[in-house]
């Protein structure tokens, strides 16, 4: 069994442990979003932190229906109803204010009768003293996890959950770079697989298993030796919407090289600083993340984030996977296009399973990307 | 007084002749600036029309001039903002806060201010998708609430003049307008961003380990008031360096105290409109009264005046027993502004009567508290705001307003892809069926059409209004 696969079946089989765990008495706290509020504070708190995921089901989202509306975005929609349906194991839920819809679906999460912790994360870029009150916000969230549990989240407990996480980050950020060489060493599949594992392990485990990972795949015969270079954007590339990915690469004719999700640079990202005090480098790690930036206004520093990485990728083209209603990135849509010089397909479709209409869009995109190589297009 | 009545434009019209040419001319905005004949505001509803504003001819208004005063007032704020830029006053356009940020940019006098948000009632207006297909061009479709008529309206330059500065409002808010005022900065106009806090309302699952006293307010979490004051005193340095003007501190104190004025006036319409045994004024006046709290249309000595005579005119016939509706018409609680305000007239001709509403502007209505510092004092009052907080925050609000208006039903104007409103009205739903006993009637307003008001929608408020006279009968109720 190769790393990879044996990183891909412990994280199938995180669960069952969870449950296990929680049997025992440990407090696990689910993370719809693994960056607000870091997962390293739940870890000091003496808590697992576990990345909950959208249902990826049609009947989970209709649960859901009824307390968030018809026109709420997938994404929320699959994670209430992933939680009504398929009672996730966690005792307690946390996740940031990013956008206005997840807030009132942490509302509504109360009706799963788990308690949840709101933080409260900024919206507007550059507004003097927002970091030191976002470190305050960290610090109650911390704070209150802590009486929970009994174990103090202190400053020492955290600065190693850092150290620990910033470790995770490097190899995430190795695996990243293998699949922008030419020719890509890794493919997008595996580069997601890597992310969904290193959000459901403890760092711990993900650090034993994932450490190989990246050294692994570079040893190998490069999965595609001339594939089609695409940059995939949009939101929810990891919750139960990996079919788009999994269509694009079919065959080997295309490789998703870089995102700019809110799922994969999110989970690499820079280094959070390891000096100083750990709340306020946690508080400016997550204020300077690109794809944090998404809901933060003004958009500026995401779209550069999305312009430069297109540069730096060399992608070929870009797709957009979006759900209707989700309005940080939909909106955002008309601006990444004007900036893109590369060919671009946007994709906004209900419901988890990717449709036929879906399916031949996206291989008519390969398609035609192969045929602009051939006709003398930009390579 | 002559008697309440309702009439429609082209009653207006006629009666408008009537009038004695003083009282045509008396109403005027912009008066410190001297006598301007294009400042005589004061009109009858036909006039709009050749503005493409066709609804006008479906709805029926307040039969008194001092409603049709206030309904003027509101109706030219367009005029109004294109001869204050001849002027050379500084035009400054809001978006998202309600209330907070007019009576700040009262530190620098002769500033004007409007909302482009309100926009959000021009394509039922004007029973037009122009601006709305205009957003879409932009990039802000049918999945994004009508407040996206704003983004069309900033990129047609027809409906105001390009503003000197705009100043966004976002965070515990509403996504939609997050995004139209993106697209509005997008255009290239100057922007200043303001982050909205998230109130933590006290909640099992918002959990919050502070609260302060809260002096018969919401209370809110400590630090948020620190924190927005500080950001309210960056945003004036920052305005002043792009109007080219110095914050003005006893210009800033005096807006306050006129807000605090304005708002206590609207408190009292709001008050009769609650109490009165018939109606004392048609919802869609009421409506505007209660949005001259964000920002005195923009002229808010004016609107100071305008307020006055309204809050006179419905004392008077709250005094006398005598309304524009029947006193039996069905008590309800409007919650969310409708964009079309054709629905008002549907609900009063079926026999109804908006005696309470939450429109979403809380932090307009607050009373700014007397603080010796005003900035602290509408940064206070903002915190009351609606959608800062939790949906069962706002629910609770509802029900107050239910209760300070004994209704018999609320009626629930739904947005189509507004961030809060699918998730807000099955906790408001149920709280007043709860809480109250009370029906609730929610639809989703459907797009601008020339043919009025969607039968569907008619048909069901119709029925609701029916549905409560036939409750009374059954229940005794009110």
């Amino acid at each position: 069994m190769t790393a990879l696969a044996g990183l891909r079946a412990a994280a199938d089989g995180r669960e069952g442990a969870l449950r296990a765990g929680i049997a025992r008495g440990r407090e696990v706290v689910g993370l719809p979003v693994p960056l607000a509020p870091p997962p390293e504070i739940v870890e000091a708190a003496g808590a697992i932190p576990f990345r909950l995921l959208a249902a990826g089901d049609a009947d989970a989202e209709l649960r859901a229906l009824a307390a968030l509306g018809r026109d709420a975005c997938g994404t929320c929609r699959g994670l209430l109803g992933a939680a009504m349906v398929a009672h996730p194991p966690v005792t307690c839920l946390a996740a940031g204010t990013a956008c206005d819809r997840m807030r009132r679906m942490l509302e509504a999460f109360g009706s799963t009768g788990l308690p949840v912790f709101t933080v409260a994360v900024p919206r507007v870029r550059g507004i003097s003293g927002q970091r030191k009150a976002l470190a305050q916000e960290l610090r109650l969230f911390a704070g209150e996890l802590s009486v929970r549990t009994g174990v103090p989240a202190t400053p020492e407990r955290l600065a190693a959950a850092i150290r620990r996480g910033n470790a995770a980050r490097r190899i995430l950020r190795e695996a990243d770079g293998l699949r922008r060489l030419v020719p890509p060493r890794a493919t997008g599949t595996e580069y997601f697989d890597l992310v969904r594992a290193h959000g459901l392990l403890p760092v711990e485990d993900f650090l034993a298993l994932a450490a190989a990972v990246p050294g692994e795949l570079a040893a190998r015969e490069p999965p595609s030796p001339d594939p089609v270079r695409v940059l995939l954007t949009g939101p929810t590339l990891l919750d139960g919407r990996r079919d788009a990915l999994a269509i694009l690469e079919a065959g080997g004719r295309a490789v998703a090289v870089a995102d700019v999700t809110d799922s994969g640079t999110l989970a690499s990202g820079e280094d959070v600083p390891e000096d100083g005090d750990p709340f306020l480098g946690l508080a400016t790690h997550l204020l300077a993340h690109p794809v944090l930036a998404a809901p933060l206004r003004p958009s500026r520093a995401f779209r550069e984030r999305f312009a430069g990485t297109l540069r730096a990728s060399g992608a070929e083209g870009v797709l957009f996977r979006g759900v209707p209603f989700c309005r940080p990135f939909n909106s955002e849509v008309p601006a990444l296009r004007l900036l893109s010089t590369v060919p671009f397909l946007e994709i906004r479709e209900e419901g988890a399973a990717a449709s036929g209409q879906t399916r031949t869009r996206i291989e008519a995109f390969v398609e035609m990307l192969l045929a602009r190589r051939l006709s003398g297009g930009p390579p | 007084m002559s008697s309440p009545v309702r009439i429609d434009a082209t009653e207006w019209q006629r009666r408008f002749l009537d009038l004695a040419p003083e009282t045509r001319r008396e109403p005027r905005y912009l008066r410190h600036l001297g006598e301007r004949e294009w400042a005589h505001y004061l009109k009858p509803p036909s006039s709009y029309l050749p503005y493409g504003f066709r609804r006008l001819r479906r709805m029926r208004f307040d039969g008194d001039v001092r409603a049709l005063r206030l309904f003027s007032f509101a109706m030219e704020e367009t005029e109004r903002l294109f001869r204050a830029k001849q002027e050379g006053l500084p035009v400054v356009a809001l978006m998202g806060d309600y209330g907070a940020v007019a009576p700040l940019l009262g530190a620098f006098p002769g500033v004007v201010t409007f909302y482009p948000d309100f926009c959000y009632f021009t394509p039922f207006l004007a029973e037009s998708d122009v601006l709305l297909d205009r957003a879409e061009r932009l990039g802000i479709g049918e999945d994004t609430c009508y407040v996206r008529a704003a983004a069309g309206a900033f990129a047609a330059r027809a409906n105001w003049p390009d503003p000197d500065l705009v100043v966004v409002s976002t965070g515990a808010s509403c996504d939609d307008l997050a995004a139209t005022a993106q697209a509005a900065h997008d255009l290239g106009h100057p922007t200043l961003f303001l982050d909205i806090p998230c109130r933590k309302d006290p909640a099992p699952w918002l959990r919050v380990t502070r609260f302060e006293p809260a002096d018969g307010r919401p209370p809110v979490e400590a630090g948020l008031v620190d924190r927005l004051v500080a950001q309210y005193r960056e945003f004036l340095a920052r305005a002043g360096e792009v109007l080219g003007q110095r914050s003005d501190e006893v210009a800033l104190a005096a807006s306050v105290s006129r807000a605090r004025r304005m708002r206590r006036t609207i408190r009292e319409i709001r008050g009769h409109l609650a109490s009165a045994p018939a109606a004392p004024l048609p919802a869609y006046e009421a409506m505007l009264a209660e949005f001259a709290a964000t920002h005195g249309f923009g002229d808010p000595d004016e609107c100071e005046a305008v307020l006055a005579g309204v809050r006179d005119l419905v004392a008077e016939r709250a005094a006398a027993g005598v309304g524009v509706l029947p006193p039996d018409a069905a008590r309800v609680v409007w919650a969310t502004p409708p964009p079309d305000p054709l629905l008002f007239t549907l609900l009063e001709d079926a026999g109804g009567r908006v005696a309470g509403s939450e429109y979403l502007i809380a932090s307009a209505l607050t009373l700014p508290p007397d603080e010796p510092d005003p900035v602290v004092a509408v940064a206070r009052a903002f915190l009351a705001g609606s959608l800062l907080g939790s949906s069962a925050a706002r629910a609770k609000s509802v029900v107050a307003e239910v209760r300070r208006a004994n209704a018999e039903g609320v009626v629930i104007s739904n947005l189509f892809g507004s961030s809060h409103c699918g998730a807000e009205t099955p906790v408001i739903r149920r709280a007043v069926e709860e809480e109250c006993g009370l029906p609730v009637l929610s639809f989703d307003v459907p797009r601008p059409a020339p043919g009025g008001v969607a039968s569907q929608v008619k048909n069901r408020v119709e029925a609701f209004v029916e549905a409560l006279t036939q409750r009374r009968r059954t229940c005794g109720r009110p």
